[in-house]
């Protein structure tokens, strides 16, 4: 049931109004909205008086302008009391079936802004809850406590006749005392509701020098990271610092937050973070696999593979996208020793391979790309049986964020045209010996890279291609047979990474590169990871200092390739 | 002779020399005293409303909650209230904050 009735002329009605100003007011004057008053039978009488600090409270008197305009009103302390009481005009009206009810009063008036200049204050950990109300309300309490007896002894002399210019002394240092123990309690108080805390739970991550992106993290997330903060200093050093929330692990739990690593450099799934522990046979000396001098990333980096399998040999045809149409097929088969992708082709028009056909929207199995990193896409492809017909393309496909296929992903380094294939249409027969193994490669250099004379792939036929959208995020290679004749081909050792050693080996058209070798050192351990940085509140120096002091082990060798746009 | 205490809401707004404080009855007929949120508006003109201090072009909210909701990345406001139904409050075509009683 509503409280703002007056059923009857006994009633009296009590409004506190409860002003929120950072200043002080003079209110000049009022009105006041009633609902079935019949003025020609009832009068209000109105009447008010001033609170402060809830003890010290003026005479009722009544409401006129005149005598609002006589209280200055401190939002800090007080509080307007309005008492309405009916009067009857009419001697004939009775309280029968009256329904009076308050709907509002609007006061107006001038005000004068009060600065707070508390300089110490504002730069201490107070700052944010000195001036909120539970502060001054606890404050109030307080001050009630010292000021009625009870705590303080009777000899400090004060409330015989409870007024606050009698007790100005007393209310001057008894109040601010009991702001300062307010201020103090309310805020330890916050350490009661610690769990639900936002920036409590945030500065005590920071304190265990936990990474995270301070910005953006949701309270759900600082409350699992305060909850397994020794598990997220355990995952230090491990695969799990660079995992994505939402990952499968391999025990089939679900990652429930970005690894540290991820969280550090502010990573998203779109984004390039590959990194490996270098094999030893890839640093300095070693007869047929590497030197020191030199600045490639061979198939030995098995770790920089993208692809699903990092062994040699095809496992599984589901780790990759294949097509066949018409007569092509598709299947492993051992062969030379290794478990080959087997494509067939036959005398009905057959077109079959890894990649997807040119009418497939679908865009599973697409590889994570940045474009201002060299890539390079291998395979070994032996013609087991060449058919009269039969041609083989090999280019590679480019998405944006949304994965959403890009019609200008590259073009080739002579900048003659826009095109997404190293090799098109290119006949067997008279180009290739029949049973050989030719390694194939095509390298995909970095967005930005000067053009220069066009370069044919490594088997002297097609052309290498240069990343020309900005906005291209994943790639999807395609090797394919195409003819309508019978033939055999086999593939083994389908990679793609990195080509170089740092980002890019062509210099851009500001003349950097930064491919680099892995020199003659030849360290027990040596890391290496390459990663779109996404943080913007630290530099790469501070970003790689904590790289290297929390989340790498002390007795690693650690190479961080930054990926920037510049 | 019964005297109650009537439960109100009271809104302060002060500009440069002014001030307005408008205090209202907020109890319903079941006792409860939503909606929470009393008003939302985008200021035309810099003032302070409950002691909060306003640009023109900001959305001020007044209510008696102490959160009111929060801000993603899109900048879309989600309503996330203590003391009341967030599916009772919409948007008319006008773009005014509504609550339906």
């Amino acid at each position: 049931m509503k409280d703002n009735i007056i059923k009857s002329t006994s009633d009296t009605l009590i409004i506190e109004v409860v002003p929120k100003a950072n200043g002080t007011m003079v209110l000049n004057s009022y009105n006041d909205e009633w609902k079935n008053l019949d003025t020609t039978k009832y009068q209000l009488n109105r009447e008010f008086q001033i609170v402060e600090d809830d003890i010290f409270s003026t005479d009722w008197e009544p409401l006129t302008n005149t005598s609002l305009s006589k209280y200055v009103v401190n939002q800090t302390e007080t509080v307007l009391r309005i008492r309405y009481s009916l009067i009857k005009v009419d001697s004939t009206a009775t309280d029968d079936g009256l329904d009076i009810q308050f709907v509002k009063i609007n006061f107006s008036g001038a005000y004068t802004p009060k600065n707070i200049v508390a300089p110490v204050l504002s730069k201490s950990i107070f700052s944010d809850i000195a001036y909120e109300d539970a502060t001054k309300q606890l404050q109030q309490n307080l001050f009630k406590k010292f000021y009625y007896r009870g705590i303080l002894p009777n000899y400090i002399t004060r409330g015989d006749n409870v007024d606050k210019k009698e007790d100005e002394d007393f209310y001057i240092l008894f109040s601010t005392i009991a702001r300062f123990y307010a201020i103090i309690f309310q805020h330890f108080k916050r350490f009661e509701s610690f769990n639900v805390d936002v920036d409590l739970l945030r500065q005590w991550l920071v304190n265990n020098t936990i990474c995270f992106d301070e910005s953006d993290i949701t309270l759900e997330k600082l409350q699992y990271l305060c909850n397994n903060l020794l598990d997220e200093i355990r995952k230090r050093g491990t695969r799990l610092m660079f995992k994505y929330e939402g990952d499968i692990l391999q025990d089939g739990s679900t990652v429930p937050v970005d690894g540290e690593f991820v969280r550090l450099i502010r990573s998203k799934k779109e984004n390039e973070l590959i990194y490996e522990n270098v094999p030893k046979q890839c640093v300095g000396w070693w007869l047929g696999k590497s030197s020191p001098m030199y600045r490639g990333v061979t198939n030995e980096s098995r770790q920089l593979n993208k692809t699903k399998e990092m062994t040699e040999d095809f496992q599984s045809l589901s780790n990759f996208r294949t097509f066949q149409q018409g007569g092509g097929t598709v299947r492993l088969e051992k062969n030379s020793g290794h478990n080959c992708l087997r494509i067939g082709t036959t005398t009905v028009h057959s077109i079959a391979g890894l990649g997807r056909q040119i009418d497939d929207t679908s865009v599973d199995g697409i590889y994570t790309a940045d474009p201002k990193m060299d890539y390079e896409i291998c395979f070994m492809i032996n013609f087991a049986s060449i058919g009269a017909t039969s041609k083989i393309s090999f280019g590679v496909e480019g998405f944006d964020r949304l994965k959403s296929k890009l019609d200008d992903p590259f073009i080739r380094k002579n900048s003659d045209n826009i095109t997404e294939m190293f090799l098109t249409d290119q006949p067997i027969k008279n180009n290739f010996i029949q049973g050989k193994w030719y390694c194939i490669r095509g390298i995909i250099h970095a967005y930005g890279s000067k053009y220069t004379d066009e370069d044919s792939l490594n088997i002297n036929r097609g052309n290498n291609l240069v990343f020309n959208n900005a906005f291209l995020r994943y790639i999807l290679p395609k090797v394919y047979i195409t003819g309508q004749s019978i033939s055999t081909t086999y593939i083994y050792n389908f990679k793609i990474h990195p080509l170089v050693r740092g980002t890019n080996i062509i210099p851009d058209r500001e003349g950097k590169q930064n491919s680099f070798s892995l020199g003659f050192l030849q360290p027990g351990r040596m890391f290496h990871a390459y990663f779109r940085n996404n943080n913007n509140s630290q530099s790469e120096a501070e970003i790689s200092d904590i790289i290297e002091k929390y989340l790498l082990p002390f007795n690693s060798t650690n190479i961080l390739t930054f990926i920037n746009n510049e | 002779m019964a005297s109650t205490i009537v439960s109100v809401k009271t809104l302060t707004e002060t500009k440069v020399a002014t001030a307005t404080i408008v205090c209202f009855s907020d109890m319903n007929e079941d006792s409860s005293t939503t909606p929470s949120i009393v008003k939302a508006e985008v200021l035309k003109e810099v003032k302070e409303v409950n002691a909060v201090p306003g640009k023109e072009g900001e959305l001020i909210i007044s209510g008696d909650e102490k959160v009111f909701g929060n801000l993603n990345s899109k900048g879309e406001l989600t309503l996330e209230l203590e003391n009341d139904d967030v599916n009772k409050y919409s948007l008319n075509n006008n773009g005014e904050l509504e609550y339906e009683g």
